[in-house]
C-alpha cells in the first residue's frame, strides 16, 4: 500500500516535472523560475509568447496523446486477452492514416487534415466492429483477427499511396505515419478525454479484471461482459482516434507503457489504469522534448524516440522481474 | 427455499440434440450428479442451467422466477459455476484471484474491505492454499489451479453450485477432501450442488440424485439408488458394467 502511494507521487511528479522540463527546453533557453513566471502570464513578454503559444499546447498534447495511447493500449490488451495488442492492433491508425494521406494528396492541412484522420479512424473502427459482429458472435478471436487482417489491408493502402505519392510530399507523409507533435494543436479536448477515461476506469476496473479470466468465466461472476466489451472496443478506439488525429501514428507508447506499469503495480486494472496513463502521457512529454532539441533546429519524429526509449527500459525491467514471478 | 426448475428443456447444439424436453425439479440439500459419454452435453447443460447460453425451448425457473428475469449480477449471487478449465491472461497472485469471487456482492464503486478480505482467506484456508496467497496463480500447478477455482467459487457463496467436473486434475485426497467440502455446503446449509463427473463411483458416494445423458437427447433422472444400476450405466457408456458391493455402498466397474 506505502509502495503505491510513493509510486503514485511519484508518477504524479514526473507529469508535472517532465511538463516544466518540456516548457523551458528548446532554441531559446527558459529557466524553470522564468517559464513558471510566462506560465502565469508574467515576466518577459518574448518567454511568455513563447511558452503561451508553442511549448505549453504542444507538451500538454503530448501528454494528452500519451496517455490516452497507454489507456487504449491497455484497454486492447485486456480486451482481446492479448499482451501483444496495441491500440494499433484493429487497424484503427491505418484507416486514419489512409485518410490522412490521402488528404495530404488533396492539399488539405490543419483542421482539415485533422479531421480526414479522424473519420478515417473511426470508419476503421465502425468496419471492424460489423465485420467481426457478423451474426451475433463476437468473439475475441474472431475480432483480433478480422482487426489485424483489416490492418495489413490499411498498410498495403498506405505503401500504395506513398508509392503514387510526389516526393515532394513524401518526407510530410512520413513524418505523419512516425507520429509528430510539431503542428500546433489545441489540447483541451484531448486532456479532457484522458481525464474522463481515467475517472471511468475506476468503476470499470474490478471487471475488465474479471475479464482475464474469459468471456464466460466473467458471465458467470456477474459482468455483463458483452456490455462491457464493446465499451472497452469503443473507449479504447475513441481515444485511440483522438490521438492519432492529434500527432499521427506513434508506435510503442501504447504497447509498452501497460506493460512498463504492469511490471511495477502488477495488473489489477484500477492501480494500473490511472498510473499507465500518468506514465504514458509524462513519457511522451520527454520523448517529443528530446525530439525536437536533440539535433536541433532539426527535428526528429518522436515516434523514432519512443522507440529508442522504450525499447532498452522494457528489456531492463524485463530482465530484472524474471526472478520473481 | 432454494429451487431450480427444468421444464420440458431442449437444448441443441448444431444438429445435435443434446437434451429433448427434460423436466426435474431440483432442490436445496439435494447433491445431483450429471453422468454422460464424452460430448453427450454435461458441460452444455451447467452452461445452460447457469444462463450463459439460450435454451431452445423450454423453461428454467430459479427460485420461480425465469432465469431471464435475473441481471448477471442477481445470478452470480445465487448460483455460481466451476468451469472446466481455467485461465488468465495477466498475472495475479493467488489472493488477488480469490478475491474475485466476492466480485457479484460489492457495489462497483467500491473496494474488496476488510471482510471480503477474511472470506477469502477462509476459501484458501478450506482448499488448503492459505500458505500460497502471494505466489502468481500462473505458477501453480494444475491441481493447485483447480483448487484455487474452487476456493474463488466457495468465496462467491451461491445458494447453487454447478460443478463442472470438480475432481479434474485432484489426487486422491483432494478429490475426497473437496466434496466433502461441497457435500457439507449441501448438507448443513441446505445449498444445491449439481455436479458434472466421470467417475461413477463418486457420483455413487456423493451424489443422492443422478441425469444420465444417454445421447440423442434421452435421458434417466431420479434417486441415485433407483437410476444408477449397471444395466443403465452399460447402456449410458455403450461398455459392460459390473456392480460389486463395496464399503459405502455399490461400486461399479467396467467388465
Amino acid at each position: 500500500m506505502m509502495r503505491n502511494g510513493l509510486l503514485y507521487l511519484f508518477l504524479l511528479s514526473l507529469a508535472v516535472g517532465s511538463v516544466l522540463i518540456a516548457i523551458s527546453s528548446g532554441s531559446l533557453n527558459i529557466g524553470l523560475a522564468q517559464a513558471w513566471l510566462a506560465i502565469q502570464g508574467e515576466g518577459d513578454a518574448l518567454h511568455q509568447q513563447v511558452i503561451q503559444q508553442l511549448r505549453l499546447p504542444r507538451a500538454l498534447a503530448a501528454f494528452a496523446v500519451g496517455g490516452l495511447l497507454t489507456l487504449a493500449g491497455a484497454l486492447m490488451q485486456v480486451l482481446l486477452r492479448n499482451p501483444l495488442a496495441d491500440p494499433y492492433v484493429l487497424g484503427i491508425s491505418g484507416g486514419a492514416a489512409v485518410a490522412a494521406l490521402l488528404a495530404m494528396l488533396a492539399g488539405l492541412s490543419g483542421v482539415l487534415l485533422q479531421g480526414s484522420a479522424f473519420i478515417g479512424a473511426m470508419l476503421a473502427t465502425i468496419l471492424v466492429f460489423g465485420l467481426a459482429h457478423g451474426k451475433g458472435q463476437w468473439t475475441t478471436s474472431r475480432l483480433l483477427l478480422t482487426g489485424v487482417v483489416l490492418a495489413a489491408g490499411w498498410g498495403a493502402m498506405i505503401s500504395f499511396l506513398l508509392a503514387i505519392a510526389p516526393t515532394t510530399q513524401l518526407p510530410g507523409m512520413l513524418f505523419w505515419l512516425m507520429g509528430d507533435l510539431s503542428p500546433n494543436n489545441n489540447p483541451t479536448w484531448a486532456l479532457g478525454l484522458l481525464l474522463l477515461g481515467i475517472l471511468f476506469a475506476l468503476p470499470m476496473g474490478r471487471s475488465l479484471n474479471i475479464l482475464s479470466r474469459g468471456e464466460l468465466q466473467a458471465q458467470s461472476l456477474g459482468v455483463e461482459q458483452a456490455k462491457l466489451r464493446y465499451g472497452i472496443y469503443l473507449l479504447a478506439s475513441l481515444y485511440t482516434a483522438t490521438a492519432v488525429t492529434l500527432a499521427g501514428s506513434i508506435g510503442f507508447v501504447g504497447l509498452v507503457v501497460p506493460h512498463l506499469t504492469r511490471l511495477l503495480l502488477g495488473s489489477d486494472n484500477r492501480r494500473l489504469l490511472p498510473a499507465a496513463a500518468l506514465l504514458g502521457g509524462s513519457l511522451l512529454v520527454l520523448a517529443d522534448t528530446l525530439a525536437r532539441t536533440i539535433i536541433a533546429p532539426q527535428q526528429l519524429p518522436v515516434g523514432v524516440l519512443t522507440a529508442l526509449i522504450g525499447v532498452p527500459l522494457f528489456l531492463i525491467l524485463l530482465q530484472r522481474n524474471r526472478g520473481h514471478d | 427455499m432454494t429451487e431450480l426448475t427444468l421444464q420440458a428443456l431442449t437444448i441443441r447444439r448444431g444438429t445435435r440434440v443434446l437434451s429433448h424436453e427434460l423436466t426435474q425439479t431440483l432442490q436445496g440439500g439435494e447433491c445431483w450428479g450429471v453422468l454422460g459419454a464424452n460430448g453427450a452435453g454435461k458441460t452444455t447443460l451447467l452452461h445452460t442451467l447457469a444462463g450463459l447460453y439460450p435454451d431452445d425451448s423450454g423453461t428454467i425457473l430459479l427460485n420461480g422466477s425465469t432465469v431471464e428475469g435475473y441481471s448477471r449480477r442477481q445470478m452470480a449471487q445465487r448460483l455460481g459455476l466451476l468451469f472446466q478449465s481455467h485461465e488468465s491472461s495477466f498475472p495475479a497472485t493467488v489472493l488477488e484471484t480469490v478475491l474475485q469471487g466476492r466480485h457479484p456482492h460489492i457495489p462497483s464503486w467500491k473496494w474488496e474491505d476488510a471482510d471480503d478480505l477474511k472470506k477469502s482467506l477462509s476459501a484458501l484456508r478450506q482448499v488448503g492454499l492459505d500458505a500460497m496467497q502471494n505466489r502468481s496463480a500462473t505458477k501453480l500447478s494444475g491441481g493447485e489451479q483447480q483448487r484455487l477455482a474452487i476456493a474463488t467459487l466457495l468465496n462467491q457463496a451461491p445458494e447453487i453450485y454447478l460443478l463442472d467436473e470438480p475432481s479434474n486434475h485432484l489426487d486422491l485426497h483432494q478429490q475426497i477432501k473437496i466434496l466433502d467440502l461441497f457435500a457439507a455446503q449441501v448438507k448443513e446449509q441446505n445449498k444445491l450442488c449439481v455436479m458434472a463427473l466421470h467417475d461413477v463411483n463418486l457420483v455413487q458416494r456423493y451424489c443422492d440424485h443422478v441425469i444420465l445423458m444417454l445421447g440423442e437427447g434421452n435421458s434417466i433422472s431420479g434417486k441415485t439408488s433407483e437410476v444408477l444400476t449397471a444395466e443403465n450405466l452399460t447402456r449410458l457408456y455403450g461398455h459392460p458394467m459390473l456392480v460389486v458391493e463395496g464399503p459405502h455402498g455399490p461400486l461399479f466397474v467396467p467388465r
